[in-house]
C-alpha cells in the first residue's frame, strides 16, 4: 500500500498532537462543581423518595456497594434497591462532598450524609451517619453519572 | 491507497491518541495495583503494621464501618496498633474484581473474606464484604493506597 506524502505528512501531525494538554485550572473547578451538582440531585432524590430520579443518576452498568448485602450492578437492581428503601423511610438527609477528584473522563468523590430518616411503618425517626465513595463517569454529553458506589456506617 | 482511504487513515489516527507501550504500561500498572493490594492483605493476617502504613499515601483516608474516617498515616498507625492488640487476624483473602487506572489515580474494587480471632472475649469473627479503593501513583512509579473502604455483605443480625 503506498501512501501519499501528505498523508504521512498529517499523521505525523496529529500523532504530535496527540501528545496530552491538561485540563486547565477552570476545567477542574467546572467538572467538580458538576460532580457536586449530581452529589446534589443523589440528596434531592433521596428526599423525595424519587426512585426514577435516583436510578436516572447512575451510569449504565454501575455498580452500588450497600452495606449489609452483595454487590449490584444492574439498573433494576438499583431500582429495587430503591424502591424497598425509599418505602420504607421518608428521608431528610443531606450529602455532602468532603472531596472530589477530577482525572480525565473520571472523578471520585467522598461524601459525608448526615440528617435523619422517618421509618414508615411506625414512625421512629432514625439518625443517619454515614460516609460515601463514588466514582463519576463522564458522559458523551458532558454530564457526570454514577458509576461506583460504596458506603457505610460511622458508628455501630 | 485512494484518496477516500487515505482520509479515513487521517481520521483513525487521530481518534487514537494511544501511545505506543500503552497497552504495556496499563498492564503493568494493573500487576503493580495488585501486588499492592495482596501486599496488604499480607501484612493484615501478620498484623505488621510498618508494612501496612508503608503501603499507603502520606494523606491516607482510610474509611472503615462502624468508624468515622481514618486520616493521615500517623492515625492510622494508631488506629491498626489498637486493632492489633485486641484482635488477631486468622486468615484474609481479596479478590480484585475490577482495575480502573486514570493516569496517576486508580480504583480498584473487589471483595474481601477474613476471619477474625477477637482475643478480648476469645471468640471468632468471619466476615465477608466488599471494598474500593484509589490508590495514587508516586513519583518513583509505585502505588500507594490512598483512599479504603470497605462494608460488610452479610445481613444485619436480627435483633
Amino acid at each position: 500500500m503506498r501512501i501519499a506524502p501528505f498523508t504521512v505528512a498529517a499523521a505525523l501531525i496529529v500523532g504530535l498532537s496527540c501528545a496530552p494538554t491538561g485540563p486547565s485550572t477552570a476545567d477542574i473547578a467546572a467538572d467538580s462543581s458538576a460532580v457536586a451538582a449530581v452529589i446534589g440531585k443523589l440528596q434531592a432524590a433521596n428526599n423525595a423518595g424519587d426512585v426514577e430520579a435516583w436510578v436516572a443518576l447512575f451510569d449504565d452498568g454501575a455498580v452500588y456497594m450497600p452495606p449489609g448485602s452483595p454487590a449490584v450492578a444492574t439498573r433494576e437492581s438499583l431500582r429495587q434497591i430503591a424502591i424497598a428503601g425509599f418505602g420504607q423511610a421518608q428521608a431528610n438527609v443531606t450529602l455532602t462532598p468532603v472531596e472530589i477528584t477530577i482525572a480525565g473522563d473520571w472523578a471520585f468523590a467522598r461524601v459525608a450524609v448526615g440528617g435523619d430518616v422517618t421509618l414508615t411503618a411506625d414512625g421512629r425517626n432514625l439518625r443517619i451517619d454515614m460516609k460515601e465513595i463514588a466514582i463519576f463517569h463522564r458522559q458523551s454529553d458532558g454530564g457526570w453519572r454514577v458509576a461506583r458506589l460504596i458506603n457505610n456506617r460511622n458508628t455501630e | 491507497m485512494n484518496r477516500a482511504a487515505q482520509a479515513l487513515l487521517i481520521v483513525v489516527t487521530a481518534g487514537a491518541c494511544v501511545s505506543q507501550d500503552g497497552a504495556g504500561r496499563a498492564s503493568a500498572d494493573v500487576a503493580a495495583i495488585a501486588a499492592v493490594r495482596q501486599a496488604y492483605v499480607d501484612a493484615t493476617v501478620a498484623g505488621d503494621v510498618p508494612t501496612l502504613i508503608g503501603l499507603m499515601t502520606s494523606d491516607v483516608v482510610l474509611l472503615p464501618p462502624a468508624e468515622r474516617a481514618v486520616t493521615g498515616l500517623e492515625t492510622a498507625r494508631a488506629r491498626f496498633l489498637w486493632i492489633y492488640d485486641a484482635v488477631t487476624v486468622l486468615s484474609d483473602t481479596a479478590t480484585i474484581e475490577e482495575t480502573l487506572v486514570i493516569g496517576d489515580w486508580a480504583y480498584i474494587r473487589g471483595s474481601y473474606a477474613r476471619r477474625i480471632q477477637d482475643d478480648m472475649v476469645d471468640s471468632i469473627i468471619e466476615d465477608a464484604g466488599k471494598f474500593s479503593s484509589m490508590l495514587r501513583r508516586q513519583d518513583d512509579g509505585s502505588w500507594k493506597i490512598a483512599r479504603d473502604m470497605w462494608n460488610t455483605s452479610r445481613p444485619p443480625a436480627v435483633q
